[in-house]
């Protein structure tokens, strides 16, 4: 980008909290989101620095929600997606060898390496992945999921219990613990 | 079998997580974001994308069309035209072949007006009316059954957008041809053999979330456009194609070992029919099971991304050294977790696969179709 935008001043916020406030809120949290989704820093802060620009762009509506931090998250959840779906084939490959490799060091000490972790998530299907990194990112019940992706919190808990079965097969390890 | 649970896991990778995160300046990002200096960057906004991947599928369309005369009267050459310079008169492309109407939005219709066969490359017009003024509709033609555009699971060709004017209409002139080059998988899609549909789904925004609760979409469920999760299908209009329609011979590309001293460890790797210009390709080796979709495909080893000429005649030749060997994943093998040996391809061909990967997102490969064949065997060394 070479031109420098025109940005509107900040309208009032049309709800109790300004959009200062929902960004510092807020910021961090989407952040953690994106690196897990798409697992770059740069990458993560770009998506949150384009989600909350839209929702400051937008705010006299988006302020008007009852929780603009759901739909900086759900923009910001896209835009990471986004990024990912512009992976290749073969860099989707070079992910998952780069899986296997870092797995097979930590293996041996019988614990699941952190990059191995996220590396495996980012191999689920979007909707699953989602649900799992708003779940182990910021500890978001089913409820709170299935409003940011927009689905019945039946589907967003399908999604999770999929999403689990899948890591813990693809990292072998024991899954314990049943979604609350 | 590792000794942890996957919640433990996850708090350890969850609290790696939140440690790559020291040093996040708020203040300052909110700052930025407040006083003008972030702006989006524009690699990353999709609208841009999903131009450059019309683009791709137009070049697709160029080459298995070949370049033909413009049908319209304004001769653009174009494959989408919105009516954002003359309106576009949608009865003049035939009468009303398709009908779709919202369940949502009382009086929001979409007709598709075209011949009743479509030929090689037919036009035809896409017309909204009662839609929210400024709203955005993305069209695309897919192969049956429909799911959401976006689906990893969809094999469709982005034709482009239509927005909505003042008046609560509007209309897109669409070129459709009978052979689409899909997104997934990469490979061209006959709808003369095949039932292909329209799709016409709502878009809000650019990735913003349908939030106001007004939608003015044409299915029951929120925008599936990139969360969309495969089990709410995009509305979809048939299109019937004449079997006997002329394309022009479609790309191709195709492996072959080198023989000689490099058997098992370079191919030859030729392409027809491409669109001239640069193709980014690289060589990937898979072991034989599990068999496609591609996306299943594991484990598996990737060559050296190279650039190729496409020169004039749409065809070039280049040799690409093979991947190998291939590390496999550790498996649960008799209740225990064990890490298999990596495969050497050149040594046990009958276990790998090779495939040619169509490096998407590179600049070089801009207007350049997209393919996957078919895998073949790796050559014995």
């Amino acid at each position: 980008m070479t031109a420098t935008p025109e940005v509107p001043t900040i309208p009032a916020p049309a709800g109790e909290a300004s959009f200062e406030d929902v960004f510092r809120a807020d910021h961090r949290a989407v952040v953690a989101i994106a690196l897990a989704l798409t697992g770059s820093r740069a990458v993560a802060e770009e998506v949150a620095q384009e989600a909350f620009l839209r929702a400051h762009q937008r705010w006299d509506r988006v302020g008007t929600f009852e929780r603009p931090g759901a739909w900086v998250r759900r923009v910001a959840i896209n835009l990471a997606l986004s990024d990912q779906r512009r992976r290749t084939s073969e860099r989707r490959a070079l992910a998952r060898l780069e899986l296997v490799r870092r797995d097979d060091g930590d293996r041996a000490a019988g614990v699941v390496a952190a990059d191995a972790f996220w590396a495996a998530v980012r191999e689920l299907p979007p909707q699953q992945r989602t649900a799992v990194v708003l779940r182990y990112v910021e500890d978001r019940p089913v409820a709170d999921i299935a409003e940011i992706l927009e689905v019945a919190e039946g589907t967003a808990k399908a999604h999770l219990h999929k999403a689990r079965r899948a890591l813990a097969r693809r990292l072998t390890i024991d899954l314990e613990e049943e979604e609350r | 079998m590792s000794t942890e649970t996957l919640d433990r896991a996850a708090a350890r990778a969850v609290d790696a997580l939140h440690a790559e995160l020291e040093g996040l300046d708020t203040e300052a990002a909110l700052e930025a974001v407040t006083s003008g200096r972030a702006v989006a960057p524009e690699p990353r906004a999709p609208r841009r994308r999903r131009g450059t991947r019309i683009a791709a599928v137009a070049a697709a369309v160029l080459v298995l069309g070949g370049i033909v005369a413009a049908l319209r009267p304004d001769g653009s050459g174009r494959d989408v035209r919105v009516a954002d310079g003359p309106p576009i008169d949608a009865s003049a492309y035939g009468a009303v072949v398709g009908r779709l109407e919202s369940q949502v939005v009382p009086g929001l219709v979409a007709e598709v007006h075209g011949p009743e066969l479509l030929g090689a490359r037919s036009e035809v017009a896409v017309a909204v009316r009662g839609a929210a003024p400024g709203r955005t509709y993305h069209l695309a033609q897919c192969l049956r059954p429909g799911l959401p555009v976006n689906n990893p699971a969809t094999t469709c060709a982005e034709l482009g957008d239509l927005v909505i004017g003042s008046d609560g209409t509007g209309v897109a002139a669409l070129r459709l041809p009978a052979v689409f080059m899909g997104t997934v998988p990469l490979r061209p899609n006959d709808c003369r053999t095949s039932e292909c549909e329209l799709q016409i789904g709502p878009l809000v925004g650019e990735d913003e979330p349908e939030s106001t609760g007004d939608a003015a979409a044409f299915v029951p469920s929120s925008d599936p456009f990139y969360v969309g999760d495969g089990s709410a299908p995009s509305p979809w209009l048939p299109l019937a194609f004449d079997p006997a329609a002329e394309v022009d011979p479609l790309p191709t590309l195709s492996v072959t070992a080198i023989d000689g001293p490099d058997q098992g460890r370079w191919v030859r790797i030729e392409g027809a029919n491409l669109a001239p210009g640069a193709l980014a390709l690289t060589v990937q080796g898979f072991l034989q099971e599990p068999a496609p979709p591609f996306s299943e495909l594991s484990p598996t080893a990737v060559g050296e991304l190279r650039t190729v000429e496409v020169g004039a005649d749409g065809s070039f030749e280049v040799e690409l050294a093979l991947p190998d060997p291939i590390v496999q994943a550790p498996a649960d093998i008799d209740g225990e977790a064990r890490t298999p040996a990596p495969v050497a391809c050149g040594a046990a061909p009958w276990a790998c696969r090779i495939r040619v990967l169509w490096a998407d997102g590179a600049p070089s490969v801009e207007g350049t179709p997209a393919l996957l064949p078919e895998p073949v065997a790796y050559p014995a060394a």
